[in-house]
């Protein structure tokens, strides 16, 4: 098992590195000139101009400037803001543990919600709390999460008054939110639940399981919830970048300090090295959320964990299954 | 596999189905599916007004009217009009021309990359393969949106870099499913002879590889263009994309956002936007489903 983890997480550096590398080559080649964002005003001048590029390091070849954000960044420096005289960090830290509430707390109650909705509606197949299930998940798969926010805060915040539209004060305030995130992730979670789940129920070990009179209970838990979990996992695992995402179009709705409002401003005030730090941070927690998921699968699966053993078998697995 | 089990069914029911080609078969299969032809009854209409716009409205997206600011819909006005007096029908469908045009235009840069990608990964397997799809590992490693904001931030506004931006995300993921599928139909004897032939590996993957693994993904379409119209619709929301005056959607949307705290009086900036939004995104979500059904009746229920 620790081989297994151990390999694993080995197996996420070039993930991330590459994933470092492909969002610091973006922002390399914008269009926009930080040292124009960083003189402002005063960018007209070109000697000034000029003598910017040269102290802020942008004349120098791709290849360093690189090095020098990688080398940076594995000291925990996401370099300095364009725009304001702080560090990205400095700007960014305060702010990642708001946007981490609302994302996993999006994903706790997409998987609270949306696993058991999704397996109640395939055990009933057919029957009208299936199709009122599908329907529903189907319409809320179509809202964008930033929608569903502006409703839940039209009628919760606005109307019924029962619960605050803005600010993080209290732990109310994130109520709203994680809904307005979670939405699209549950609905995600109970359709692919229900499909893995009627995939399963047709096998003949389930039959055979029924047919040696295994109680129902136990013949949905052991035999058919178990085996279906693969694809379900996927699902979760990649549904925190969702949940992040969505979570930072939400917070600036319900004005919550957290990354969304920070990449907003940062956006409008062209302070891209910001952006990109944000973009960063959130790959990273990314991969360590695919990290646990593949431990995950080994939990579930012990096949997954031989056969990776055995050698790179276990990505053609996850691919199939996904 | 989906070119597996869709020529099966065809062999099986030769017989019977001998003139109806493939394409009609799956139309046939589509027409019956009550849901998805109701969703294309409204896209064709939809698109239709986008295109006639001019016709249907007497009033300029761009005119302003000041003394007619916020008015609830009427005969004159049937959305009613926005913050600067504008009618929002009028604007709603000129906007639907900029959404669905960088929609459909991300989906087909998309659907271009990804399926060369994918082909040649496919084809050609060993060290092209690994390190492309290495390559692709890392690009969906990051969350789409948060890639689609990157570039977004990085190129700038405008029509085809807000497509752009948002293809990149979809690249990976057709280009794995091409992959696969280039990998079941590479070991087929039609490829055999066309090796044999003495045809190029260029002509063998654009003749025989690209045209025979291309049907899934053509069927997903619809279901790529209404993420990408969820995917315009937040961007927007963030201030990229394309920028006012010129409507789109999503900036529409988020141009009535700013009058959320006059819900009560002014719901119509909000509302019909909104609608909008879900309905076209609903509708393509569905005939996608439909048509993924149709295309392979084995997953059917």
């Amino acid at each position: 098992m620790l081989k297994y983890i151990l390999r694993r997480l080995l197996m996420i550096i070039p993930v991330l590195l590459g994933a470092i590398i492909v969002v610091f080559t973006i922002n390399y080649f914008s269009t926009t000139d930080p040292a124009m964002v960083k003189l402002g005003l005063s960018a007209s001048d070109p000697v000034k101009l000029e003598a910017m590029r040269e102290t802020m390091g942008l004349n120098r070849p791709y290849i360093v400037q690189l090095g020098e954000y990688l080398w940076n960044l594995l000291h925990g420096n996401l370099g300095d803001s364009y725009v304001y005289s702080k560090t990205v960090w400095e700007l960014l830290g305060n702010r990642i543990p708001n946007t981490l509430r609302i994302g996993l707390g999006a994903m706790v109650i997409s998987v609270c919600v949306g696993i058991p909705l999704g397996l109640v509606a395939a055990l009933h197949q057919n029957s009208a709390l299936d199709y009122i299930t599908t329907a529903i998940a189907v319409f809320m798969n179509a809202m964008p999460g930033f929608l569903v926010a502006v409703l839940l805060m039209i009628v919760f915040g606005l109307k019924l008054q029962w619960l605050p539209t803005s600010g993080a004060d209290s732990a109310k305030s994130f109520i709203l939110p994680i809904i307005a995130a979670g939405i699209g992730p549950i609905c995600q979670d109970a359709r692919m639940t229900r499909s893995s789940v009627l995939e399963v129920i047709r096998q003949d070990y389930v039959r055979t399981a029924r047919a040696k009179g295994i109680a129902e209970g136990k013949v949905i838990t052991r035999h058919v919830l178990k085996n279906s979990l693969i694809p379900i996992l996927t699902m979760v695992g990649s549904g925190l970048g969702t949940c992040l995402a969505g979570s930072i179009l939400v917070e600036m709705i319900f004005n919550i300090p957290g990354m969304g409002m920070l990449i907003n401003s940062s956006i409008m005030s062209k302070d891209f090295i910001t952006v990109q730090g944000c973009v960063v941070i959130c790959a990273i927690v990314v991969a360590l959320a695919n990290l646990l998921t593949d431990l995950a699968y080994a939990f579930v699966d012990p096949r997954i964990m031989a056969q990776y053993t055995g050698g790179n078998k276990k990505k053609k697995k996850a691919e199939e299954a996904a | 596999m989906a070119v597996k089990t869709k020529t099966k069914p065809a062999e099986e029911d030769g017989v019977r189905l001998k003139k109806r080609s493939n394409f009609g078969e799956v139309w046939h299969r589509l027409r019956k599916n009550k849901l998805s032809m109701a969703c294309l009854i409204f896209l064709t209409v939809l698109i239709l007004g986008i295109i006639f716009s001019t016709w249907i409205t007497p009033y300029d997206y761009t005119a302003q009217d000041l003394m007619s600011r916020f008015q609830l819909p009427s005969a004159a006005h049937p959305f009613g009009t926005d913050d600067y007096g504008r009618d929002l029908l009028t604007r709603l469908l000129v906007g639907g021309r900029y959404t669905l045009l960088i929609a459909i235009l991300s989906v087909a840069i998309g659907i271009v990359f990804g399926m060369i990608i994918g082909a040649l990964c496919g084809f050609f397997g060993k060290w092209i393969d690994s390190t492309l799809m290495r390559i692709m590992d890392v690009i969906m490693s990051i969350p789409g949106m948060m890639l689609a904001i990157c570039i977004s931030v990085a190129l700038g506004s405008g029509v085809f870099n807000t497509a752009l931006a948002l293809a990149v995300g979809t690249i990976p993921m057709i280009a794995r499913q091409l992959r696969s599928s280039t990998m079941l139909i590479n070991g087929q004897e039609y490829i055999e002879a066309a090796r044999s032939f003495g045809e190029s590996n260029f002509r063998i993957i654009m003749t025989h590889v690209i045209p025979n693994t291309l049907a899934p993904i053509i069927v997903q379409t619809s279901l790529y263009i209404g993420g990408s119209i969820m995917g315009i619709a937040g961007l927007s929301f963030l201030g990229l994309g394309v920028q006012p005056p010129t409507p789109e959607w999503g900036n529409i949307l988020n141009n009535g956002l700013d009058y959320i705290y006059d819900f009560s009086t002014r719901w119509n900036v909000i509302v019909f936007p909104a609608l909008v939004i879900v309905l076209a995104e609903l509708a393509f979500n569905l005939l996608g489903d439909g048509l993924r059904d149709a295309m392979d009746p084995r997953m059917r229920k």
